[in-house]
């Protein structure tokens, strides 16, 4: 009997109770619904997490204050004199505050900064400029605000450059409206107000110390070196022997950052996918009960077709072969399932939508491994059978 | 030269074993059927003759004895071998359960050859229209399986037995179902499949069913009681259907 014969005939046979084929692939339905789900979304995820952190540049170093090693002004000059590697550094100290202006106040992050920042950061204005190095080492009382700042304080499309901004006490000239940017690992500067570092420091923080120092080096090649020398430049800095005192997050590079967040998603994609294989097994059992319910109703027909010159091996590969196709449906309709509400769910979440091939290829090759691992007991119970109890059957 | 026995039954015993108790379904039967025979095989109920008929149609083996099928010797076949020679060597008719659901009249014909390298796959629709004309159901080959009367579908398993051209046509109370006007056409068909030479064994506990055959072995507990030639021949007319 050719395939195409049984093919029909497996067709025929699970059409004649589309109900219970329904519920029956219900299980797989899901199960597969739930892995193609699970990869588009956790793809389009690191895809969009590692895009954002491409996007800062690969070269970049990020030193982070603790409290075993405040970091200083000091030491972020140290940094680009004593570290050849490194070309500039870009000072941070950040803090929330409340902002004021035009009667609204909205709540935002206050970075204290040098202007390698903004070039760091790729930072760019749409209106006024950047402040200088100038109003730096002068503690100026000027300000660059993100787009969602303006918006909330002087409504949208408003230009604010020319105009007095509150944060805490203090006053500030705003001198730059920043272009919007979008968040990213780093912040999102549309809703921030960017201050000289110096300012920052002495009036609206009200630390001596930096949050973080950004450092470029000159060759993403070079990372890990520059990395090493910073480490150590800074232990020597703060007369600190024991290595150990700076941690593992305290200095980390884009490679770190990927890295961690491939963990994460790799970790939750492992737990989702889990979850999805207890539902294709769960599934795969309720194929197991039908088939065996399937066999036993159909013991006559078994028993006529033996009659007929049906051997072991006929009946087997039919019973099998409704097993898979009742499996690959479930599985193609969940594949396509999954796709629509993958792209619906990338849509709304904003996360970039790609069409996931390979989970495609591997709901329909776990579909038919289903279909073979549960579909073959019933399909050797039915085999098994003697021709005469099987036309005896009552 | 005597014509070689398409059936050769020696000494055939069946024993089943239910728990610890042993029980003899067939206590030895020596027989023999030749190409062309139209054989009944007549019993109540419980006599060992359906036990016979499992045997002789290839569907069991015996405990013990030997059943040669054509001269080939058959009692130790495997599963598989003997469902090739229930393809090629028999056609069954049974009482009830003949058709396959859901599957239309033709399609039940064609069945048969797909167990088999015998007919390619394009002539096998052709060979079951064959057939069905035969039975004078052509008319019905798309009809599904439960769309047609009981008499028909004794027709189409007729037909179905058939299409593999066998050396044995074996019908297990072929009638059990069916009125007794339906009853004397099927088997006045049988009649006439046996004047064109097909080797008929019909299983029955109904005489006037039996009397439509050349000779009656009547079983009584696992043995043969009587075996003699059918003196009173039921005549079945033009053995024509309708």
């Amino acid at each position: 009997m050719n395939y195409a014969e049984i093919f029909i005939t497996a067709l025929q046979s699970l059409r004649s109770n589309l109900l219970r084929t329904g519920l029956t692939m219900l299980g797989i339905i899901i199960g597969i619904f739930a892995v193609t789900l699970v990869l588009i979304i956790s793809q389009g995820a690191t895809a969009a997490i590692t895009s954002k952190i491409s996007s800062l540049g690969t070269n970049l170093l990020y030193i982070i204050s603790t409290p075993a090693i405040p970091l200083t002004l000091d030491d972020a000059k140290a940094i680009v004199q004593q570290v050849p590697e490194v070309d500039s550094v870009a000072e941070e100290v950040t803090s929330n505050q409340t902002v004021a202006a035009n009667g609204q106040s909205t709540g935002a992050a206050i970075e204290g900064v040098s202007p390698s920042y903004a070039e760091l950061l790729s930072l760019t204005t749409q209106q006024g400029t950047f402040f200088t190095e100038d109003d730096v080492t002068g503690y100026s009382a000027v300000a660059v605000v993100g787009q969602q700042v303006v918006t909330d304080l002087y409504g949208a499309g408003a230009n604010p450059v020319g105009q007095l901004i509150q944060i805490g006490h203090r006053s500030f000239y705003i001198v730059g409206e920043l272009t919007q940017k979008g968040s990213s690992i780093a912040g999102d500067p549309d809703n921030s107000v960017f201050i000289p570092v110096t300012t920052a420091m002495n009036t609206v923080a009200g630390k001596t110390t930096l949050t973080a120092i950004d450092a470029d080096v000159k060759d993403t090649t070079l990372v890990d070196v520059a990395a090493k020398e910073v480490k150590q430049l800074l232990l020597d800095k703060h007369n600190i022997t024991d290595p150990n005192v700076i941690k593992k997050y305290a200095i980390y590079t884009s490679k770190d950052l990927l890295a961690t967040v491939g963990a994460i998603t790799g970790i939750l994609s492992g737990v989702l996918a889990g979850i999805a294989g207890i539902s294709l097994l769960v599934g795969g059992i309720g194929i197991m009960n039908i088939m065996l319910v399937t066999v036993t109703e159909r013991t006559k027909e078994i028993g006529l077709l033996k009659a007929i010159g049906a051997t072991r091996g006929d009946i087997l590969t039919q019973f099998l072969i409704e097993a898979v196709v009742l499996t690959v449906s479930g599985g193609l309709i969940g594949t396509v399932l999954g796709i629509a509400t993958g792209f619906i769910l990338s849509t709304a979440l904003k996360v970039p939508f790609t069409l996931p091939v390979a989970s495609v290829i591997s709901a329909v090759v776990i579909s038919i491994i289903i279909g073979l691992i549960f579909g073959i007991y019933p399909a050797q119970r039915a085999a098994k059978l003697s021709p005469i109890d099987a036309l005896r059957f009552e | 030269m005597n014509k070689q026995p398409l059936i050769d039954f020696q000494d055939i015993k069946k024993e089943y074993k239910t728990g610890d108790t042993i029980y003899q379904a067939v206590k030895g039967i020596t027989l023999q059927i030749l190409p062309g025979e139209f054989v009944a095989i007549m019993g109540p109920s419980g006599s060992g003759k359906s036990t016979t008929m499992h045997i002789m149609g290839a569907l069991d083996t015996p405990s013990t004895g030997r059943y040669l099928l054509n001269g080939k010797d058959i009692t130790h076949y495997t599963d598989d071998q003997l469902a090739h020679i229930r393809n090629q060597e028999i056609g069954f008719v049974f009482q009830s359960f003949n058709l396959l659901p859901r599957t239309s009249v033709i399609k039940n014909v064609e069945r048969p050859m797909s167990f088999s390298t015998t007919y390619p796959a394009e002539k096998r629709r052709e060979r079951a229209m064959e057939m069905l004309r035969l039975v004078h159901l052509d008319e019905k080959a798309e009809n599904l399986s439960n769309q047609i009367s009981g008499g028909q579908i004794q027709r189409v398993a007729i037909a179905r037995a058939l299409v593999m051209n066998p050396s044995l046509l074996l019908a297990d109370e072929p009638t059990g179902n069916l009125d007794s006007k339906t009853s004397h056409e099927i088997m006045s068909f049988f009649q006439g499949l046996n004047e064109q030479g097909h080797t008929i064994v019909v299983i029955t506990h109904e005489p006037d069913i039996a009397g439509y055959a050349k000779r009656i072995i009547q079983i009584k507990d696992g043995t043969i009681l009587t075996d003699k030639k059918n003196i009173h021949i039921t005549k079945g007319g033009d053995h024509e259907l309708r």
